[in-house]
């Protein structure tokens, strides 16, 4: 895992100590809501419908168990003993008090842990692969390559007032799991013709109100020369965004409006001028930062199939979970287990203080005390040896963190939606717990197969809607809060944003309308088609007519 | 329909009310109900004033109405800004959850504070 350096300790013991002193004057009264507001985002603390709220980077979703004890004392400490992950891989705090801020922020920055960047008009949280180090498809950890524009991006003096926000995320598996389509840049690793690994660039992905995939601006682009390309984009970006309208402030829209080739040929304009100059990444400034990644002692071990396959023929509870939450680590005898944070009912995302403390735990004892965060929603054991996964699976089922529902109907994303965020204009939890109750069946679950329900609760997409299988997006229809579907949605290699299936719906009718759509995919399905096959084969159509019947499809 | 002022205060956040005489409460039963729309603007100076004194945020005037008894704003969103989050509990299988609704808090220990309960 990526250490402070003296530098990097130095920076956030002062950057805690000076938001103190803003904090006090304020409080005092010396300070405006005006003039204290940006002073209070640039530390990622916003106001909310009932209290303050704060985002804490969690960088490229990686976290030890000792953070992890930190965001589980200060969910008890200052919050209401709880904390939400985001599908920025960072966790919200939701019940936070003006005067305790700058403590937990101190408490924070012992730990190593801040919240810089996770609010303004600058480079945020860069995303990653939540496998990112251990996945068997994975062509090199990306983790490096996000700690290198962290570490570049971090304050930049002249990208702190972008036009807007800017997200990054990076994948160096072919599988996407970071869903770098729908980003402002995104980064694909891939070998070119002469096998050496390189990056795809996309650029002027997004959601929100306007929303696009990202499109490539470049093929290939050598690791050394990640830094001024991408430092192009942000300068050209920095020069041409809109800064007279919100809306049309993020990279998507001068991309689209420009056209990628023109965007293309101006960063490639800039670029001339500094592709060969400092920023040109040495190959020893790379294998600096790849030793903090450096894998853990694994022990020479063998995969345990046929053990494994005794214990899950004497236990189907955990036979599910195997099959289900399970995945393939790339050292021979090793495992990555996804910890869901999705059991029926439940608030997506949402971990009390004593699980986080006991997964800390949990992974102190059988992961070489690493968490990550996946963009998902769960959390993920990334070194377990095998022989410890029916242990592990017991304590975690104790738990509640072993609902056996990755990437099933359940494991939905969901943002905070109108309980909690002052922008939404609709509730999403309720949804989600609606949603997850009604398909809590195991059995029916893994029938229908691989399926994501993402729901935000406003335009602007924190909880990624275009790009479920099914997206479910809040609207206010005359002070009345309603649902807009969309179906065929998808952010992994293949990425495609939903289609509209017809007027929203009112709350009590959301779940009779998933309803109604899974048994028309279940009728229409091929073989062991996934429900994103048999949408991209059969069209709108069937489902809407499921959904509206035939007459309110004329209307 | 009568009107009431509701704000966050400044120092946690919380939601407010303003009570008629003229402090602020986490309670909406607290608040002051405003019928006439001379006197709406003329609290609403007031509270301006508080926003200025940095003693609470954004003060704006809020639709409500009286059903059984209980002060009810009309919109959604400032009922849930008044009574909390809507997040349910009903629908967990087992285990415990965490309630997180400001009328339990309040219940639980009569200020309003912040409180955990968990329902196992
Ligand atoms: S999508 Fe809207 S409602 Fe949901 S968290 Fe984002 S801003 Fe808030």
């Amino acid at each position: 895992m990526y250490r402070y350096d003296g530098f990097d300790a130095k920076f956030v013991a002062e950057r805690a100590a000076q938001f103190r002193r803003q904090v006090t004057r304020r409080l005092a009264g010396e300070l405006t809501e005006d003039q204290f507001r940006p002073l209070r985002l640039m530390n990622g603390l916003y106001l909310q419908l009932h209290a303050y709220m704060l985002r804490v980077n969690v960088p490229y979703g990686t976290l030890s168990s000792k953070q992890m004890r930190t965001f589980a004392h200060v969910a008890r400490t200052y919050d209401k003993g709880f904390g939400h992950f985001t599908t920025r891989q960072n966790i919200q705090y939701n019940w936070i008090k003006l005067e305790q801020a700058p403590d937990i922020i101190k408490e924070l920055a012992n730990a190593e842990i801040t919240s810089i960047q996770s609010s303004g008009n600058c480079v945020r949280n860069i995303t990653s692969d939540q496998y990112a180090g251990c996945a068997k498809d994975e062509l090199s950890d990306p983790r490096i390559y996000c700690e290198l524009l962290r570490q570049y991006s971090f304050l930049h003096p002249e990208f702190s007032y972008l036009p807007r926000k800017f997200k990054i995320a990076v994948t160096g598996s072919p599988n996407d799991r970071a869903a770098v389509a729908v980003h402002d840049i995104g980064l694909r690793m891939h070998r070119n013709e002469q096998d050496e690994i390189g990056f795809e660039v996309l650029v002027g992905g997004g959601l929100g109100r306007t929303p696009y995939i990202g499109q490539t601006i470049r093929n290939w682009l050598a690791p050394e020369d990640l830094l001024s390309y991408v430092e192009a984009i942000l300068r050209v970006y920095n020069m041409q965004g809109r800064r007279d309208n919100i809306h049309k402030a993020r990279i998507k829209i001068i991309v689209n409006q420009m056209g990628i080739d023109k965007y293309r040929e101006l960063v490639d304009k800039e670029w001339e001028f500094t592709k060969n100059g400092a920023l040109k990444v040495p190959d020893d400034e790379i294998e600096r930062i790849r030793a903090y990644f450096a894998p853990p002692a694994y022990e020479r071990l063998q995969d345990l199939t046929a053990e494994l396959a005794v214990a899950r023929k004497a236990d189907r509870a955990f036979d599910r979970w195997l099959r289900g939450n399970v995945i393939e680590h790339k050292v021979p005898g090793y495992a990555i287990v996804n910890v869901s944070l999705k059991a029926p009912g439940r608030v997506p995302g949402d971990i009390t203080a004593d699980k986080m403390d006991a997964v800390a735990d949990i992974a102190d004892k059988y992961s070489f005390g690493e968490i990550r965060v996946s963009h998902r929603q769960n959390l993920v054991l990334v070194d377990v040896k095998q022989s410890d996964l029916q242990q592990l699976w017991r304590e975690l089922f104790a738990l509640e963190l072993a609902t056996p529902n990755l990437g099933l109907l359940s494991d939905i994303i969901c943002c905070p939606g109108l309980d909690y965020c002052a922008l939404a204009n609709a509730r999403a939890i309720p949804i989600a717990q609606d949603i997850s109750h009604a398909f809590s069946d195991l059995d029916e679950l893994q029938r229908i197969g691989h399926f994501t329900i993402n729901i935000s609760g406003c335009m602007n997409a924190c909880g990624h809607h275009h790009v479920g299988h099914i997206g479910i997006l809040g609207v206010d229809k005359r002070g009345e809060e309603y649902f807009q579907l969309t179906l065929g949605g998808s952010s992994d290699q293949q990425a495609s944003l939903g289609d509209r299936l017809g007027p929203g719906l009112p709350q009590a009718e959301v779940p009779g309308a998933i309803r109604k759509i899974v048994d028309t995919f279940l009728k229409r399905r091929e073989h062991e088609e996934r429900f994103i096959d048999t949408y991209r084969r059969v069209g709108i159509e069937p489902f809407k007519e499921a959904v509206y019947g035939s007459e309110s499809q004329a209307a | 329909m009568s009107q009431m002022i509701i704000a966050n205060r400044l120092i946690d956040g919380l939601v407010v009310f303003l009570v008629s005489g003229g402090q602020w409460d986490t309670a909406i039963a607290q608040g002051a109900l405003i019928e006439e729309d001379s006197e709406a603007q003329r609290l609403l100076e007031v509270a301006k004033q508080d926003q200025a004194r940095c003693l609470v945020i954004d003060p704006i005037l809020i639709q409500v109405r009286v059903e059984n008894g209980q002060v009810r704003p009309t919109e959604i969103r400032e009922v849930i800004r008044a009574f909390g989050p809507t997040i349910r509990t009903d629908l967990e299988d087992t285990g415990p959850a965490v309630v997180i609704s400001r009328e339990a808090d309040r219940r639980a220990d009569g200020a309003g504070h912040l409180r955990r309960s968990t329902k196992e």
